[in-house]
């Protein structure tokens, strides 16, 4: 495989019969006219494009004439029509980290194509409590014993327990 | 600074409990002590008309970050000029904490300005994750009683975060916690 940069007559490109992928033109043609023509169309040895059907639609509705390329020479056909699904589905297959995508503005995602009913992540997910905070004034004594003496230990702790305000917590290690 | 990875989750629930405390202010002094990337007061400020003058601390170079260790910042930094302090670590921030709240502790009753500071805290407790000695000392278990049997003492550890604060004599909390209780966003104001 050999890999060259080029700059052909725009009319010289041709689309690959089989593309099937579909493409969202005028947010292509406003990416292109906003930010200029960054990301090259990639086509074979005969100018047939394996990646950049939309973006060669998007040029042509902006009149350009002259386009820089990438060339990929010395593909068989499999390889062409495997890059050519790949190189999109990808693309596609990878989703959006919604937790990063909140970092963004709502409109500033709408700018860049995404939908209302995208957004259902910038909804607020936990309830917010007013608590009041009351002074927890207690001394703990720790009480470690073998678990065989815990039915000697138990009646004590009853007794302790029935004094009142008093918590019990057990565990052991 | 005990840990540097931040916590991304539950982002939006973060940044809406910043925004819904703000002070009354037109201009706010922001000191926020796990800064990141700033992209937590980034957003506050997008949705904000108040003018946010921010400054961050974080390992992490950033524009408006102070680079280097938060405990060694906080002891410099004269803290009462904030009026909010933000501590969105990932894990407990108890001894960043200690430090503020020791030193707000201290003010002279006469100096006060009798203005508020609003901190913002994240408390983050993994499955089975310990609890700072020092807090739990606070709180009256002796570390030499935890070491008996930590799970007994790291169980519930929001509640005992909770009694940590009210020591400090924080009366009134503002909370989001997920339904496990594990990381709990939380919000109060002292006055200095």
């Amino acid at each position: 495989m050999e890999k060259t940069r080029t700059t052909l007559d725009i009319d010289e490109i041709k689309k690959h019969p089989k593309n099937p992928k579909r493409h969202n033109d005028k947010l292509i043609e406003e990416s292109i006219k906003d930010l200029g023509y960054v990301d090259d169309i990639i086509v074979d040895e005969n100018n047939v494009i394996l990646a950049g059907h939309g973006r060669l639609d998007a040029l042509k509705k902006l009149d350009y004439k002259k386009v820089d390329v990438i060339r990929i020479s010395g593909w068989s056909e499999i390889q062409k029509e495997r890059f050519m699904l790949l190189s999109n589905k990808s693309v596609e297959s990878g989703g959006w980290d919604n937790e990063k995508l909140k970092m963004f503005e709502k409109d500033f995602l709408k700018n860049v194509g995404f939908q209302e009913d995208e957004f259902t992540f910038f909804e607020e997910k936990l309830s917010e409590i007013n608590q009041e905070l009351k002074p927890y004034k207690k001394t703990h004594i720790l009480l470690s014993f073998p678990p065989d003496k815990f039915l000697k230990i138990k009646k004590f702790i009853d007794e302790i327990l029935k004094i009142g305000e008093i918590e019990y917590e057990q565990g052991s290690n | 600074m005990s840990k540097v990875q931040t916590d991304n989750s539950y982002f939006f629930d973060k940044v809406m409990l910043r925004f819904n405390h703000l002070p009354n202010k037109d201009i706010i002094k922001v000191l926020d002590c796990y800064a990141g990337n700033n992209f937590l007061w980034d957003r506050v400020k997008s949705l904000t008309k108040k003018n946010i003058e921010y400054v961050g601390i974080d390992f992490r170079k950033s524009k408006n970050n102070l680079e280097g260790n938060n405990l060694k910042f906080i002891k410099t930094i004269d803290i009462f000029k904030y009026d909010i302090i933000d501590l969105d670590a990932y894990g407990v921030p108890y001894l960043l904490l200690k430090i503020i709240l020791d030193k707000f502790q201290k003010i002279d009753y006469n100096k006060r300005k009798n203005e508020e500071c609003v901190f913002f805290i994240t408390f983050i407790q993994s499955l089975f994750g310990s609890l700072p000695f020092g807090m739990l000392s606070e709180i009256g278990y002796p570390k030499k009683m935890v070491k008996k049997i930590p799970t007994l003492f790291y169980k519930n550890g929001i509640e005992k975060f909770k009694r940590f604060l009210s020591n400090y004599g924080i009366k009134n909390i503002f909370i989001r916690s997920t339904p496990d209780k594990r990381k709990n966003y939380i919000s109060f104001v002292l006055n200095k």
